[in-house]
């Protein structure tokens, strides 16, 4: 077990460098005396996990916890900020090291995915600010629909992140499976294998990846399928456990380690 | 922004900031003594990161403010801001407590 000083400078490092200059010291001092008191905590880990990753987000302006120090100045404020595509653009520019992009996108149909209409905004402009060049400094990972829609992020633009993590990932093992499970689930034949990440696997060479799922998930044959055909390397976690958040929750924190581990 | 409302935009992080503001109620306290403060009167164990996003955006909003210190823990301090915004929070609260308390009496009794 490391030393509470070290723990705690190794969980300050998920927060970005502008918090860590004004909270870091007394952060720091509050994660030593919480060590000490409860040497091992994974929720407190997970806590802290989250916390960086929001600080990180909010200051990106992509979520509401950016705003922190002192009160703003009183006054009428210009929005100069650009709109949505570039806002993302630039925002993930800024996440910087040790950053994780969810892409949690439960409840989505498929085919939303598969004709990109969410990510196309934001891909092109992360290339061209040269997010895709070493260091990678962009994770990504996602939980269900959005485990699903990672891996085909990942397959797409295998340059462009650290590594990929898939939770209990939605994925068919063919057309005739996913259409007799819901009708629109993809325009057509066509438009699955396009977007099939089975068969895609091997786009993955060089994208660390890993993959989760429980024995009892209606997704476990295909993400079974996919097992077999992603690189060598790949890490697989297949255990009991259905398709709910028992499952999620549990594989969250590894799944986080892992793509830490390949963005620092 | 009218008092009762102030923390309205916390959403999820109500919880811990009301907490917060309380705990700060009898004078100023650094992480760590927020913590177990709050551990004590409220029987909620703050996590880390929560805490200090709530700090954060207390800090933000002015209900809150650091007190200069010797050492690298810093202890904040409830604002007027914040203990009139406090005092509105937990009348409305204690509102809904009259209320429910009263309507379990007269309808279920000492349950």
């Amino acid at each position: 077990m490391r030393a509470p000083a070290a723990r705690a400078a190794r969980l300050l490092r998920w927060y970005p460098r502008a918090w860590r200059s004004r909270y870091g010291a007394e952060f720091a001092e509050l994660l030593v005396a919480d060590v000490e008191e409860r040497p091992r905590s994974r929720s407190r880990t997970a806590d802290v996990i989250r916390g960086g990753i929001v600080a990180r987000l909010g200051q990106a302006g992509l979520c509401g916890a950016g705003v922190w120090g002192d009160p703003p100045e009183p006054g009428p404020r210009a929005d100069t900020r650009p709109g949505p595509a570039g806002r993302t653009g630039a925002s993930l520019a800024s996440l910087g090291c040790c950053a994780a992009v969810f892409a949690a996108v439960g409840g989505a149909m498929w085919s939303q995915l598969t004709t990109g209409w969410q990510w196309s905004p934001p891909i092109p402009r992360c290339q061209r600010l040269g997010l895709g060049r070493a260091p990678r400094r962009i994770a990504v990972m996602g939980i269900s629909m959005g485990g699903y829609g990672a891996l085909l992020l990942a397959e797409k633009y295998p340059r462009l992140f650290a590594a990929v993590a898939a939770i209990s990932p939605a994925v068919w093992t063919s057309y005739g499976q996913a259409r007799s499970a819901n009708a629109g689930a993809y325009a057509s034949a066509a438009a699955f294998a396009d977007a099939d990440v089975v068969t895609h696997a091997a786009a993955l060479r060089g994208c660390p990846v890993r993959v989760a799922s429980g024995y009892a998930d209606p997704f476990y044959p295909g993400v079974q399928a996919l097992a077999r055909e992603v690189p060598a390397g790949a890490v697989v976690s297949f255990g009991p456990g259905c398709h709910d958040d028992s499952f999620f929750a549990a594989q969250q924190p590894p799944s986080l380690a892992f793509l830490a581990a390949h963005l620092s | 922004m009218p008092p009762d409302k102030a923390l309205d935009g916390f959403g999820r992080y109500a919880g811990p900031a009301t907490l917060i503001l309380a705990s700060l109620a009898d004078g100023a306290k650094h992480g760590y003594a927020l913590t177990k403060d709050i551990e004590s009167f409220a029987g909620v164990r703050l996590a880390p990161g929560t805490l200090y996003e709530a700090l954060a955006r207390l800090q933000a909003q002015g209900l809150i403010e650091p007190v200069e210190s010797h050492d690298r823990r810093r202890p904040y301090q409830l604002t007027a801001v914040g203990a009139t915004t406090l005092r509105a929070q937990l009348a409305a609260q204690r509102r809904v407590a009259d209320v429910g308390l009263r309507r379990l009496a007269e309808g279920w009794g000492s349950v």
